[in-house]
Formats: C-alpha cells, sequence, structure tokens
C-alpha cells in the first residue's frame, strides 16, 4: 500500500510523508498531524495545535479529525467538525497549510516485517522526518510485538549489520570491498576510520542517519548472522596502568563492563579506596564506547575532563581513582584482512612522496652525470637510426664520428689521468712554495724586529687591560705590519675592537641619558612655569608653554593634566561670562519694561504711570528691587491723582449742590482728564447731562416756537439761556449757537 | 523589567443601572492590566464581560505555564510572545462571545469593549 502525504504551505511543497510503512493490513493504527516533534505530519506553525489532527486507518478505511477547537480543519473546503471519511486524493487544509493526501487501497501486499525501511521523497527536512518515523516505527513495533523488540538504534546496528554482512560475503579482493561499499558515503569513512586504527566515533552513526536510504534493503540480510559478525566489527581493549590495576590490558567483549571496588558487581575490579563500589561503566555496540560514571565519589577523568557521559574514542585516556587506562580500539575485521590489505603504515603518505623524491633525484643525478653522454646518445640515435644506415654519405660520416668518439675516449682517458697528474704535482709544489714563503716570513723576522712585535704585542696587550683600547689597537696594527699573526694578537685586537665598540655604545647611552636629562630638567622648569602660569591664569603664556614642552617632550602627561586644568577653568570662565551676560540682559530687559512706567511717573501723567506700573507689575519673575520701585512709584501715582482728583471732586460736588449743573460737568470733565475711570465723575456726568439735555430740550422747544411766532427776541433769549446750563459739547448748545448766529 | 511601583483600578456602576457592567483584571503574575465595558443590558452585559475575562485572563494562564501553546489565531515571530498571545486572547474572547449570541435573540445579544495591557520587560503591549 502507498499512503502519501504531500505538505505545501502557499502553492509551496514542503514535505510528502508516507505512511505505508506504518500501515498494517488489517491492523488499526493513528497518526498524527500537528506542530509537536511527535507527529507523524509536521507543520512548525505557532498557529497549528500540537496535535492539530488525528488520522485514524481501522484497517480498512482512513478518517480524520480535527482535535483543537481552534484551528479550522477543511476537507474538499468544507469544515469537519467530526470524525470524516478520508478518500485519495483528498485536499486537507490546516490554517495555511494544504496537504494532499493520496493512497492506494492494494494494502495487501506490504507485511510489516518487510516495512522498516521508509521512502522519504523530495523531502526538504529529510533528517527530521526520518528520526520521526523511525520512532513512529518503533513505536509500531512495540505495539504489535512480533518477537523483533527492535529500537532505533539497534535498527540502525542491523543495517550496518547488513553492509557487514555484504562485504564478508565476498572480501576477496580490496577491489571488491570497495565496490561494495562504493554507494555509501558512510561505508568509506566506516573503513577510513579502521584504516586509521580503527577509530570510530558517533559521527559515524549520525552519518549513518542521513545515509540511510532504501538501498539497503531489508530483506538482504539475516539478524542473527548480522550481528555475530557485528561482534567482532571493532575491538575495544584497555591498557591499564596504576597500582591497582588488576590486568595490563582488558578486552572489551560484553557490551557493558562496570569498573569499581566491588568484586561481586564489577568486571574490573580496583581494591583502590578512592574508588566507589561501582565506579563506571563502559557500554559498547558495534561502533561506539561510551564511558559513564555512575555518581561516583572522586569521579572519572577522560583526558583531563570529569566527566558524567561521553563516548570514547581510540587513545583517550580515563583516570578512575590512581589507575589509568588508555582505550584502544582496533578492529578484527581489519586484521583478518591484513593478509589481503596493502599494508599501510601511519606515515604511508609520506613514505610515496620520498620515493617519488628519490626518483625524482635519481633522474637528475643521472641526467647531470650524463648528459653530455645521453646528448650524444640522442644525437646518436638519430644518427644511427636505419635511414642513416641506408644512406652511403651519412654512414660515412657515422663512422667518421664513431672513430671520432673512440679516439676521444681514449685520448680523453690518458689525457685526464695526465693531466690530473701534472695538476696534482703542480699544487704540491704551490703548496710546497707557500709553506717555504711562510717559513721564510717567519725567518724574515730579524731579532730586533722580534724584539719590536714582542714590544708591540706586550704594550697592547696592556693597554687592552687597562682599558685603552684604542691604544691597544693602533699598537697592534703596528703590530700588523711586522707580523700578520703574532701570538694571539688578532684575538686581542678583536677583543680590544669589540670592548671599543662597547664602550662607544655604552658613551653614546651615557650621552643620550644626559640629553634626556637635560631635556627633563628642561621640560621641569617649563612645566613649573606652566603650572604658575595655569594657577595665574594667564592662558596665553601657559598655553605657549605647553607647546614649548610638547616640543621637546611630545607625550608629557603633566602638560595634558595641566591643559585639562586650564580648559576646564577657560570653560567654567566663558560659562561665567555667559551667564552674566545673560543676567544682565535680562536686568535689562526688566528695566526696560519699568521704563515707560517711571517715564510717565516722572512726567506726572499719573494716570498712565499707574497703567504702566501695574502692567510691569503683572509680569512675573522680576527683580525685587524693580518690583519695589515700580510699587512705590504706582503708590506715590495714586496718592498723587489722589491729590489732583479730590479737591476737583469736592469742587465738583459742590457746584452741583449749588445748581451749578455746568460748572459741576465741566469740573467732572476736568478730572477724567486726569483720571478717565473716575466712577464718580462719569456717573455724575452722565446724570448731569441727561438733566441738563432735557431742560435744554425744552427751553429749545420753547425757542423754535418763538421764533415761527416771530417772537425773535424771546428766541434769543431763550437759545442764550441754552446756551448758558448747557456745556459747550452738548448738542443744544451747538444747535443754539447756531439759531442764535441765523436770528 | 520595568518595576510596577503601584496601580489602581476601580468600576462605577453608574447611576442608571441596576448592575455594574464594567470590569476589571488584574493579573500580576502575567503582568496583565485589563479593563471591559459591557454592553447589552441587564444580566446580560455583565456575563459577556465575565466571559471575556475569563477567556482572557485563562489563556494568559495557559500560556504562561506553557510557551508553547499553540497561537491559533495569529502568530508572527516579529512580535513579544506576550503580545502574540495578548492578540491571540482577544481573538478567543472574540469568538467566545460570538459563538454566545450566536443563537440568542437580538435583545439578549451582549458585547464587551475592552483595553487590555501586559508589560514585558520594557514593552508594554495594548490590545
Amino acid at each position: 500500500m502507498n499512503v502519501i502525504i504531500t505538505v505545501s504551505k502557499n502553492g509551496n511543497i514542503l514535505n510528502t510523508v508516507e505512511l505505508a510503512s506504518f500501515v498494517v493490513k488489517g491492523q488499526s493504527s493513528t497518526f498524527y498531524i500537528g506542530r509537536s516533534a511527535d507527529c507523524h505530519v509536521i507543520l512548525d506553525d505557532q498557529k497549528i495545535s500540537r496535535q492539530q489532527c488525528q488520522i485514524n486507518f481501522d484497517g480498512k478505511l482512513w478518517k480524520i479529525k480535527n482535535l483543537s477547537d481552534y484551528v479550522d480543519v477543511t476537507v474538499n473546503n468544507s469544515q469537519i467538525y467530526s470524525e470524516v471519511l478520508l478518500s485519495s486524493g483528498d485536499l486537507l487544509k490546516i490554517d495555511d497549510y494544504t496537504m494532499v493526501f493520496e493512497f492506494n487501497s492494494e494494502y495487501g501486499d506490504t507485511v510489516l516485517d518487510d516495512s522498516s525501511t521508509n521512502v522519504v521523497e523530495d523531502s526538504q527536512d529529510q533528517t527530521a522526518v526520518v528520526n520521526e518515523n523511525t520512532e513512529t516505527m518503533h513505536e509500531n513495533f512495540d505495539e504489535i510485538d512480533n518477537g523483533t523488540q527492535t529500537v532505533m538504534e539497534e535498527n540502525t546496528e542491523t543495517e550496518t549489520e547488513a553492509v557487514e554482512v555484504e562485504t564478508e560475503d565476498e572480501p576477496d579482493t580490496i577491489d571488491d570491498f570497495d565496490q561494495s561499499f562504493d554507494e555509501s558515503e558512510l561505508t568509506e569513512n566506516g573503513f577510513e576510520a579502521q584504516e586509521e586504527g580503527g577509530l570510530v566515533d558517533a559521527e559515524m552513526l549520525d552519518e549513518y542517519d542521513d545515509n540511510y536510504e532504501d538501498d539497503y534493503a531489508v530483506d538482504s540480510y539475516d539478524d542473527d548472522e548480522g550481528t555475530k559478525v557485528l561482534s567482532g566489527f571493532a575491538k575495544f581493549s584497555l591498557e591499564l596502568f596504576g597500582e591497582f590495576a588488576p590486568y595490563d590490558t582488558f578486552n572489551l567483549e560484553d557490551s557493558e563492563v562496570f569498573i569499581g571496588r566491588d568484586a561481586q558487581k564489577c568486571k574490573i575490579v580496583l581494591a583502590d579506596p578512592e574508588v566507589s563500589s561501582v565506579h563506571a561503566v563502559l557500554r559498547k555496540n558495534n561502533i561506539t564506547c561510551t564511558l559513564e560514571d555512575l555518581q561516583s565519589g572522586n569521579g572519572t577523568i577522560l583526558n583531563g575532563k570529569r566527566i558524567n557521559k561521553k563516548d570514547i574514542t581510540n587513545g583517550d585516556e580515563f583516570i578512575i581513582g590512581g589507575t589509568t587506562f588508555t582505550v584502544r580500539i582496533g578492529s578484527e575485521f581489519i586484521d583478518s584482512q591484513k593478509g589481503m590489505l596493502m599494508p599501510v603504515e601511519e606515515n604511508q603518505i609520506m613514505e610515496v612522496e620520498e620515493i617519488v623524491e628519490v626518483m625524482d633525484g635519481d633522474d637528475e643525478d643521472f641526467e647531470g652525470d650524463g648528459s653530455l653522454e645521453s646528448s650524444t646518445m640522442s644525437k646518436g640515435g638519430s644518427l644511427f637510426s636505419k635511414e642513416s644506415l641506408k644512406d652511403p654519405e651519412k654512414r660515412k660520416k657515422l663512422i667518421i664520428y664513431a672513430a671520432v668518439l673512440v679516439a676521444l675516449w681514449v685520448f680523453l682517458d690518458d689525457g685526464e689521468s695526465a693531466s690530473d697528474s701534472a695538476s696534482k704535482k703542480k699544487s704540491t709544489t704551490k703548496v710546497e712554495k707557500v709553506k717555504e714563503a711562510v717559513k721564510a716570513g717567519e725567518a724574515k723576522l730579524t731579532p730586533e724586529q722580534a724584539a719590536q712585535a714582542e714590544s708591540l704585542y706586550q704594550l697592547g696587550q696592556a693597554f687592552l687591560i687597562e682599558g685603552k683600547y684604542p691604544e691597544a689597537i693602533s699598537e697592534f696594527e703596528k703590530l700588523f705590519v711586522i707580523k700578520k699573526d703574532y701570538k694571539e694578537a688578532i684575538q686581542l685586537n678583536q677583543l680590544a675592537k669589540e670592548k671599543l665598540a662597547q664602550l662607544e655604545k655604552a658613551e653614546l647611552e651615557r650621552r643620550a641619558e644626559e640629553e634626556r636629562a637635560l631635556r627633563k630638567k628642561k621640560v621641569k622648569e617649563l612645566l613649573e612655569k606652566a603650572e604658575i602660569a595655569v594657577k595665574e591664569r594667564s592662558v596665553t603664556s601657559a598655553e605657549n608653554l605647553f607647546v614649548k614642552i610638547r616640543e621637546i617632550d611630545p607625550d608629557n602627561y603633566d602638560v595634558t593634566n595641566l591643559e585639562i586644568d586650564l580648559n576646564a577653568w577657560k570653560k567654567e570662565k566663558a560659562e561665567k561670562e555667559l551667564a552674566e551676560t545673560q543676567k544682565i540682559a535680562e536686568r535689562k530687559r526688566m528695566v526696560d519694561s519699568l521704563a515707560p512706567g517711571k517715564a510717565l511717573f516722572l512726567k506726572e501723567e499719573w494716570y498712565r504711570a499707574i497703567g504702566e506700573l501695574e502692567k510691569f507689575l503683572a509680569i512675573k519673575s522680576m527683580d525685587e528691587d524693580l518690583i519695589k520701585d515700580g510699587t512705590d512709584m504706582l503708590k506715590q501715582a495714586k496718592a498723587k491723582l489722589g491729590e489732583v482728583v479730590e479737591p476737583l471732586l469736592g469742587k465738583a460736588r459742590s457746584l452741583k449742590e449749588g445748581e451749578d449743573l455746568k460748572g459741576a460737568y465741566n469740573v467732572y470733565n476736568e478730572i477724567l482728564k486726569y483720571d478717565p475711570t473716575s466712577v464718580e465723575a462719569l456717573n455724575e456726568m452722565d446724570d448731569i447731562k441727561f438733566t441738563l439735555t432735557s431742560r435744554a430740550q425744552k427751553i429749545y422747544r420753547e425757542a423754535i416756537i418763538a421764533e415761527s411766532l416771530g417772537l425773535f427776541e424771546k428766541a434769543k433769549e431763550k437759545f442764550q439761556e441754552i446756551q448758558q446750563i448747557t456745556p459747550e459739547d452738548n448738542e443744544y448748545y451747538i444747535k443754539s449757537t447756531d439759531r442764535l448766529r441765523n436770528l | 523589567m520595568i518595576e510596577i511601583e503601584s496601580y489602581y483600578a476601580k468600576t462605577f456602576q453608574g447611576p442608571y443601572l441596576n448592575i455594574n457592567e464594567d470590569d476589571i483584571l488584574v493579573d500580576l503574575e502575567n503582568r496583565l492590566f485589563a479593563v471591559f465595558d459591557g454592553f447589552g443590558g441587564g444580566s446580560v452585559g455583565d456575563a459577556a464581560v465575565d466571559l471575556a475575562k475569563e477567556k482572557i485572563g485563562s489563556f494568559f494562564s495557559k500560556v504562561s505555564v506553557d510557551p508553547d501553546a499553540t497561537m491559533p489565531y495569529f502568530f508572527s515571530p516579529n512580535y513579544l510572545l506576550e503580545t502574540n498571545c495578548l492578540i491571540n486572547a482577544l481573538e478567543i474572547a472574540h469568538a467566545g462571545l460570538i459563538a454566545n449570541n450566536k443563537n440568542r435573540p437580538m435583545s439578549e445579544r451582549a458585547g464587551v469593549s475592552c483595553l487590555v495591557g501586559i508589560v514585558s520587560d520594557n514593552i508594554l503591549s495594548l490590545a
């Protein structure tokens, strides 16, 4: 049976999941779709429930159920509420995911025993899916319990075993061996690992997982046989070292070996008080060996680190109590194949290279030695060709060449020996001559010269001892004129020169030191000056000094510090100045705002002064003295205004009482000039105006009537009366004035 | 993490209703704060508020014990877990209310307006 679920999102196929391997004819199984890694179809989206859908197979029919309340699941675009029957080609939709469910119903041809391999095609997340499948496989196996209780690891083991069987079947040649392994990287790796001394680690297992494809058909091996072969796949042994070590070498044959003090429980018994009764365990499968500390008191130290569990590899060292274990991993298989394999040493590649080098060397030698020969040979070769033999001219040439060669050879032989002996003789005579010359030179030294030389030598030595090296050197130079190698003169001269050089160097250093000291002193002086300048805050001089100091000593810390001080002060000063100017500006502004009030006050325009002063006092955050001035002025202005207005008011009141309404009106008017807001004046003026207007109106009417009746005198009187009683700004005053003019 | 110095919450029944349709939710453990204003009238609005409050609160407590919980309505990796959770909590409450109102006559349908905030680290998410 073939059951494939193709998962896609936004039109992109994410993966394809094959469920057939979990399905047994006539048996029910359950599959899950969801976010959880335990699901058969994983939808990695937070919006999907961990177990979103349940697909049930009851041995015949496929049904789907939505397990989540929140996310809608549709089958062929209709939402599912309860269990829904699935048929091949159905379209499942969960959130953004679309799944196509396909199966062919010939589920009869597969039985579980054959189905432990999973086909995973076009899967982006192959590993994950494989793992997941394997896990489920494991579950299914458990459920069905058909005798082969297989766990994932064992599964992989058996797979490896299968490979092993294949290789064991035809171990005749290396070629065959390679061919049988060609298809998978894993086996190549494995093989290499074995080559390198059987070093096998967990990586192999992982890689195996990755390469886990259906190439290794399960029916190609038999479980039992495979296991047998595998037990010898890798040979683990331990080399023990220590006081309490019971063996020198221990071969790990069991899958679990306990190490500890307790003889009943442990295989490797260490009678060491530092070792726990059951201290650690070594667990071995076909390819890896794991060391696990069993919560021992003193711990297990693997390669210098205290571990609880770790895979061990070839050459690892672990310490339990006082005993050191060295891990050796070999392979019996490889051992057994040794006869057929090319002997491979660890430095095999190196050797090959060496051979190549040697060959090269030989070639070179050959070419070097016999270059002439070979070249002539090759030339000869061209002459020796059959064609040349046919040509009579060439044949002649050839014969001549041959003759010449033979002659040359003969001559060379003789000549060489002759010239050799001659040159030898020559050289010997030369040597003798030289020797004679030397002897003659020595002999030439007259006793005077010898005495001179001796004295020079003594002098030089004395100078040298005294430390007068230049003198010593000059003496030696003189000596050399007489004789080149008098006693140890050359060595002494050398010594003198060296000493002189040392002295010069020391002198130079001393001078540099002096200079430095001088500079330091200067800097110090300058610094002191600068400090004073900084203290006195004379910026320009201080800065000049800084520049000077910097010229002498570019990285002087004190200067920097002083400069920082100075700069800080400068900054502070600038800030202060700024604050000052701000303050002044503020003050000016305040004074300015007081100014108009003050000016009016001084002009004795009290009322306007009061207005301005009040405006000023309304401004917030003024200086206190200004506020005081302002209030004072305000008070004064008010008092002055009162002084002016009060008598006028009194006058106006009395005039009003005396029925001199016009006079009162005029006085009130005057008051208003001083105090335009005087309530009394305004009210009284209104009253007076009203009274006077009504009276004037009355008189005016009478006057008009009199005028119309021709009583012009009377009218004139009336108009004059109006003029008398009304103030100048009254309308009737103006009207009557007009009338009077016309009369 | 910003310390919550103090908080204060109060609802007022108002002069016209016989029952308080407003509610508050303070979950200091999740640093969740919410105010609810129910509508719909007597014994319906307050039930809606209770429902919304319960849905939101329970979703948050669920996520707080299981950060890997399903976010059924919305999930964006650009947002904090808390923010995603907040959006989903409101969606869940919304769905719950709609389901609740579905089979009722119009006069008995109720709604809730709410403002939920959650403080996570130094981010306040509001919805």
